[in-house]
């Protein structure tokens, strides 16, 4: 089923001269369950792609469906319904609230939709994290592994429809890096959680479904990965199939 | 190569950041506007009053005439005498040009030249005397007719005027505008203003020449100087006289006073040495040079001085120390980066000075003239209300508005800016000064280690937003606590301003109208006052059948008409007494001394003639017995039970008070309702006291008797009383001519506001020789007082509210800090899924929160001023009842938070547009 569509995405910044093109008629979609990745140079239009699909920035041209709505014709408010419930987006640089501590970030989401508070399920995310220790704790008193937790269990909480990842493991060291990967991936294995993550670690990539490929704004490649191993040891992965 | 690199640093960082460096700048320079407009506001004030009062009587302050030579000497020895201005009365001389026949003499005198500059002697036609043996004659003269002009020459031969009662069965002829009572065969000296009368059956006018000829050339003539009486018997003529011409006889001085030097009994010790010479006082010009002997205007101007500077100062330092505060971070980091390269602790404190004292280099001047433009339009937008204020607008339209600037103000507003910019800037430098490197460009100055738990109840209640709110107050207050500042000054200094102003006004009111005792009449359109019975109650039956006139009630007040026994008074009465007759006597006076020198056997009493229906809604406020108050046959009175004595009201002859001193009198008798009153009550017909006893119906507070009476600053006891009674005093009181003497009636008119015919035919008997009754607009007459009070109210009210830009101007950089400071914040919530509407929700809280913690401590600040305003008042006046203003302090709660509220939505609409993307990269 597919759970995300953008038909001819572009953005431009800037006008005449020192106009550049961030994306340039991008089109693809992700089934539910997938976990793609996408990489690509600096500057080749990445993050750009993800925060629209987001709906953090908006388009120049071209339209994004997740489940189904086109997400850039909604008003800023139902948008920001929408994205509290449908979407889930982890950053580099974590962005959690610094006035909030673990608990309140991970359900932020969950509570800005008016629900009643699933103490349930926030013990699961706070545990499935790792995170029990540190509930009471303000972001500043975090290191930035447990930070990352945070915001992969403020971006799960509300099973959001799509997880958007902007290089999560880019300010965390290597063994931190793939623990953060290693939650992730669980989250898209055990509760079929439609993952694209965007990365410059080509082994980080490789451990997804479907690797996209970004230069120049453009998607260059389009590739579906083969497991070869199992998740346990070190995998071994090849690449294959359709090529944009 | 850079001189300073901290200092180019700190320049650079200050280009970056154009806003805030513009918000400091402004802060700056309103307050040296508002220093300036204190300073040199101040001096182009009083300076203008000054002017316009001197052209008024002139430039002088005392006048003494008819002094020796020797007393002249002793005066002008005297230490505070500045300047003097001798002249000389020459005396009478027949006019035999004169066109009048009531007024066929010239009164000459001669003048230095100085005394032509200070008299305000204005020349119409050729030239002032030059020379001995030239005069000037007023215009007066010409004006009626007079067969003289420029070039022709008066042969004078100077007397003196006296009167002598020529008939037997006159006892005494009385010249009420003169104050002058000549009795048969007595001979009595006539004053300047005394009319010419000829020959009369009842007095005959002499004249006593004096010896003194002369021989004038008129050279010029004069407007009529404001001395001269129109109805007098001669009209004005100056010569010239020069110094030496005074060695003989007696002269006329007028004189300056050094006003910072005059002492408080000045006059009497003028008066000590000028004993028994008539003297005048340029009451209106001491006035605005800030003495009198009226009232101490110096004192008024003084504390509003303190008041404006301390005030403006406060809300600078405030201003300025926010915009610090709030770049602390940004300033620790780049300053940190320095330190990092060696600079020195000092070296990072001169940053924060050096951007302080480069922002007041410009604006310095630029305030001082905005200042100076603000000055002047507000001069020039308030001239014509100070001429109608003061009833002088002849003179303030002869006088055009020019501002004052004295060196030593501007010495001032400079001093007291730039101390106002060191205070500011010395707690952020000593702070930037502390901090490491390390710490610096971590940013981790403030760093917490608490943990905090999450509150579901508080979710439950209010939501996400309040949550969010709650915990961006409790768990980062440094992020809101400039705005909490903020919006605390500008309570505080709405709250403190209002009460100051209100104990300021109090206090001018106190000071003004020590012994004043007025009726409301705020429901009344006219007054008819009677001089004759017969006329004044023909009127009265006409205007009371008028269809026209909605209510015509008859009102009377009978002032000093009787006297109580001393004990009628209360203890608390006697002792505020006592204490008044200590501080004029400078010492405690023993209770022989005090019984001898205050005999305090009799008091007088006041009585106070209402209509029933008044006087039974008075007795309904008080809780008096309504009946008896309104008992036609039987005396009985509504005590006004509080009263007011002071050193202005209460004075003792020939003595100055040690300092002034006011004292509220809660009860002024300690008698209860039912008791009585025995008032004397002096018939001049038997010519011998009456006893008339008076039964206490009931007592009223002012409070009680707000609605009717205006003012309690009386000495002593009004008492309340029906028509009926009133007649039975009026009855002991009135002497057999019938004339109603001291019993004032007088008709309260209410018309239905449409044009009366019957009124306008009223209105204008006031135009004929001595009317049976005048009818009187009931609008506000603005006495000298009042003026006064109106123009420190202005004054007050314009500077609360220049006042308050500044403090507009620090919430509004405040909260603009605070919102760029939590835009990234914003962003994320946003990206997470905040609404719109979510997120002005939540800043809501945040400012409820924000302002009850500003309410609070500007609750207890304000408090704490309050109560130090008011020990200064009471320390400094005495009791006075200073009223706490509460719909003025509920009003400016109210508009801070609108303000805050107002600012903090504006912002949030400003930040709602900005890219969530670019808000979330930017750095934290």
């Amino acid at each position: 089923m597919e759970i995300l569509r953008c038909e001819n995405l572009s953005k431009v910044y800037g006008a005449g001269d020192a106009q550049v093109k961030a994306l340039d008629d991008v089109s693809f979609s992700v089934e539910a369950g997938e976990f793609v990745s996408i990489v690509g140079p600096s500057g080749s239009g990445k993050s750009t792609l993800l925060h629209i699909l987001g709906g953090v920035d908006k388009p120049t041209g071209g339209k994004v469906f997740i489940a189904g709505t086109d997400i850039h014709a909604l008003n800023e408010n139902k948008l920001a319904v929408f994205r509290r419930r449908q979407i889930g987006l982890i950053y580099q640089f974590y962005n959690l609230l610094p006035v909030l501590n673990v608990d309140e970030n991970i359900v932020l989401p969950h509570l800005l939709d008016g629900r009643k508070m699933d103490k349930e399920r926030l013990d699961m995310v706070v545990e499935s994290m790792g995170l029990a220790e540190r509930r009471n704790n303000l972001p500043g008193q975090l290191s930035g592994g447990q930070q990352q937790r945070v915001s992969i269990g403020r971006a799960l909480f509300n099973h959001p429809a799509i997880v958007l990842a902007d290089e999560p493991t880019g300010n965390l060291d290597r063994k931190t890096g793939a623990e953060i990967i290693r939650l992730l991936k669980e989250s898209n294995r055990s509760q079929k959680q439609t993952l694209i993550l965007i990365t410059h670690d080509e082994g980080i990539a490789l451990q997804a479904d479907r690797m996209l490929c970004i230069e120049d704004g453009r998607i260059t490649r389009d590739e579906r990965i083969r497991m070869k191993s199992s998740a346990e040891g070190g995998s071994s992965v090849g690449t294959g199939g359709d090529r944009q | 190569m850079r001189k300073n690199i901290v200092f180019y640093v700190t320049k650079q960082y200050m280009k970056k950041n154009r806003r805030r460096t513009f918000t400091m700048f402004a802060g700056i320079v309103c307050m040296v506007l508002l220093m300036t407009c204190v300073f040199v506001g101040k001096e182009t004030g009083i300076g203008y009053l000054q002017e316009v009062a001197s052209l008024k009587k002139g430039k002088w302050h005392v006048s003494l005439y008819d002094i020796s030579e020797t007393q002249y000497e002793e005066v002008e020895a005297l230490p505070w005498i500045e300047e003097t201005a001798r002249s000389k009365t020459l005396g009478w001389t027949d006019f035999a040009q004169s066109g009048n026949e009531g007024r066929p003499y010239l009164n000459v005198k001669g003048y230095t030249s100085r005394c032509f500059d200070w008299m305000n002697i204005t020349l119409l036609e050729g030239r002032l005397p030059e020379k001995p043996g030239e005069i000037v004659v007023s215009e007066g003269a010409r004006r009626d007719g007079a067969g003289i002009a420029a070039g022709d020459v008066i042969e004078a031969d100077f007397f003196t005027r006296s009167v002598t009662g020529t008939d037997a069965e006159v006892k005494e002829t009385v010249f009420p505008f003169q104050q002058l009572i000549v009795h048969y065969g007595e001979t009595v000296a006539v004053p300047e203003n005394f009319p010419y009368y000829g020959e009369t059956d009842s007095f005959r006018e002499n004249r006593e020449y004096t010896g003194q000829q002369g021989r004038y050339e008129v050279v010029g003539f004069i407007e009529d100087p404001s001395y001269e009486d129109t109805s007098a018997a001669g009209y004005t003529a100056l010569a010239f006289l020069e110094a030496d011409a005074f060695s003989e006889g007696t002269c006329n001085l007028s004189m300056t006073l050094d006003l910072e030097k005059v002492p408080d009994g000045y006059f009497m010790e003028i008066l000590k040495i000028a004993a028994g010479c008539e003297y005048d006082a340029n009451d209106t010009l001491l006035a605005f040079s800030g003495n009198s002997s009226e009232m101490t205007l110096n004192l008024l101007v003084r504390y509003m001085t303190v008041f404006f500077v301390v005030l403006i100062m406060a809300a600078s330092v405030l201003l300025i120390y926010n915009v610090f505060n709030m770049s602390f971070q940004e300033r620790s980091r780049y300053l940190g980066m320095l330190c990092s390269v060696g600079a020195t602790g000092r070296q990072k404190k001169s940053s924060i000075f050096y951007e302080t004292f480069y922002l007041m280099l410009f604006a310095l001047p630029i305030g001082l003239g905005l200042g100076i433009g603000v000055i002047y339009v507000a001069m020039t937008v308030f001239r014509p209300y100070i001429g109608a204020l003061m009833n002088m607008e002849e003179y303030v339209e002869a006088c055009p508005v020019t501002i004052k600037i004295v060196p030593g103000s501007l010495v001032m507003v400079a001093a007291f800016s730039v101390l106002t910019a060191v205070i500011s800037a010395w707690l952020p430098a000593r702070k930037i000064g502390k901090i490491g490197p390390v710490e610096c460009i971590r940013g981790n100055v403030e760093k917490k280690s608490r943990q905090y738990k999450m509150s579901r109840m508080l979710y439950r209640a209010k939501a996400a937003e309040g949550m969010l709110a709650r915990n961006n107050l409790t768990r980062r207050s440094q992020k809101t606590r400039s705005v909490q500042r903020a919006a605390a000054v500008f309570l505080v200094l709405l709250i403190v301003t209002a009460f100051g102003s209100s104990a300021v006004s109090r206090v001018v009111t106190l000071k003004l109208k020590a012994s004043d005792f007025t009726m409301k009449r705020d429901n009344y359109d006219y007054v008819l006052y009677g001089n004759d019975d017969i006329i004044y109650e023909a009127v009265k039956k006409e205007i009371q059948a008028d269809p026209g006139i909605v209510s015509a009630v008859e009102w009377g007040d009978l002032m000093f008409s009787g006297e109580v026994p001393g004990t009628v008074y209360s203890a608390e009465y006697d002792a505020a007494r006592r204490d008044i007759f200590n501080l004029y006597y400078h010492k405690e006076l023993t209770d022989e001394e005090y019984a001898q020198e205050a005999p305090s056997d009799s008091y007088v009493v006041n009585f106070m003639m209402v209509d029933d229906e008044t006087l039974a809604r008075m007795a309904e406020k008080t809780g008096a017995d309504k009946e008896k108050l309104l008992d036609r046959e039987k005396p009985a009175v509504l005590v006004l039970n509080e009263g007011t004595i002071s050193t202005d009201s209460m004075g003792v002859w020939g003595r100055e008070p040690e300092r002034y001193r006011y004292y509220r009198i809660h009860a002024m008798t300690d008698l209860q309702a039912g008791d009585e009153i025995p008032v004397s009550i002096y018939s001049s017909k038997e010519e011998k006291n009456q006893v008339m006893p008076f039964e206490i119906a009931g007592l009223g507070s002012h409070e009680e008797l707000k609605d009717y009476v205006e003012e309690v600053g009386t000495n002593y006891l009004w008492l309340f009383v029906n028509e009926g009674v009133y007649s039975q005093i009026g009855k002991i009181i009135n002497s057999e001519t019938g004339r109603r003497g001291m019993t004032d009636r007088h008709l309260m008119i209410r018309t239905n506001g449409e044009p009366n015919e019957l009124i306008e035919r009223v209105k204008k008997l006031r135009d004929g020789n001595d009317p049976g009754v005048l009818l009187g607009e009931n609008e506000i007459r603005m006495e000298f007082g009042d003026a006064i009070q109106s123009i420190a109210n202005v004054l007050l009210i314009s500077f609360v509210l220049l006042t308050s830009v500044i403090c507009l101007l620090n919430l509004f950089n405040s909260v603009q800090g605070w919102m760029t400071g939590s835009s990234r914040e914003f962003a994320i919530l946003k990206s997470v899924g905040m609404s719109g509407s979510q997120l002005r929700k939540m800043l809501l809280y945040e400012c409820a929160g924000i302002f009850a913690r500003a309410l609070v401590a500007a609750g207890i600040f304000s408090a704490l001023l309050i109560y130090v305003i008011r020990f200064g008042f009471h320390t400094l006046f005495g009791n006075i009842v200073i009223w706490l203003p509460v719909g003025l302090i509920a009003g400016a709660v109210v508009l801070a938070g609108s303000v805050l509220v107002g600012i903090t939505m504006r912002c949030c609409a400003k930040v709602q547009k900005e890219e969530i993307l670019e808000n979330i990269r930017r750095e934290g």
